[in-house]
């Protein structure tokens, strides 16, 4: 009679939890609208990426990604005006990440996502262009972007969710 | 927004003694490099061997700042760190600027 093939061999313990799927890691992190905060907020994200083993393009992509995201929130959400309070909820499963941003700020113009187009620079050096680089930046490096305003009575937010890989 | 500077005949080279140039700190650098400009050497290497971090805000400052520069002064950089450099390539900044791996072998090449 044949040995059983590997297909059908029961397998050990740690072989077992090895072929799982790996387990969704998740934080949240509330932060003031203001630019120390965002700073502040960068430093523990790249924390917490590193604890949950995303290597180190995935975790510089998604730590810029989200300096302009929580940038143009704090400039353009609030208008710099006190008490603005942004929620994120980052999580990892696997080879995806995914970001949730919601703020009680202002809505973005037009409610919809800003171009994924890049200023010109092909330009004469007094017409180079000093903005309009964060959105480009923010579909160049991650997986898409969605964005709704939802309201509810008195109470109306922004919420953002930007997927990105973790392949490194 | 700290800088060194050092002086090597036509080219001032100066260093960002900061890890980041971003939108905490942009209106900062722009006003500090208003003051370099100041400095009389046609050509300026600005070093960012030192700076791990640059958002569009911070690419921003670094554009307005060759704007101001222009024409009297060209403005290069050096020393670019990998998230610095992929913003420049992503934006097709490197297309604009010219772009050294480091500072002192850029003071050799004539402009």
């Amino acid at each position: 009679m044949n040995a059983p093939t590997r297909a059908s061999r029961i397998l050990d313990a740690d072989e077992a939890l090895s072929q799982l799927p790996p387990t969704p890691v998740r934080v949240e992190m509330r932060l003031n609208a203001e630019q120390s905060a965002v700073r502040q907020f960068q430093a523990d994200l790249t924390l917490w990426l590193r604890n949950v083993g995303v290597g180190p393009i995935s975790t510089a992509n998604a730590t810029l990604v989200m300096a302009e995201v929580l940038n143009n929130i704090v400039e353009h959400a609030f208008d710099r005006q006190d008490n603005g309070i942004i929620d994120v909820t980052f999580s990892r499963c696997g080879t995806e990440m995914v970001a949730n941003v919601v703020d009680g700020g202002r809505a973005l113009p037009g409610l919809s996502l800003p171009t994924d187009k890049k200023p010109p620079v092909n330009v004469p050096i007094s017409q180079l262009p000093e903005g309009g680089f964060g959105w480009p930046l923010i579909h160049d490096l991650s997986d898409g972007v969605c964005y709704t305003r939802a309201s509810s009575g008195a109470k109306a937010e922004n919420r953002l969710t930007i997927l990105f890989a973790a392949s490194d | 927004m700290n800088f060194s500077q050092s002086e090597h005949g036509d080219v001032l080279i100066v260093r960002v003694e900061e890890e980041r140039i971003d939108a905490a700190c942009a209106i900062q650098f722009k006003d500090a490099m208003q003051a370099v400009g100041r400095c009389g050497k046609p050509r300026v290497i600005l070093d960012l061997e030192r700076v791990d971090f640059l958002d569009s805000s911070g690419l921003g400052a670094v554009v307005a700042v060759m704007k101001f520069f222009s024409p009297g002064i060209t403005l290069e950089l050096a020393g670019l760190t990998p998230i610095v450099a992929k913003v420049f390539r992503l934006t097709r900044m490197d297309q604009v600027f010219r772009i050294h791996d480091r500072a002192d072998a850029a003071v050799a090449l004539s402009t």
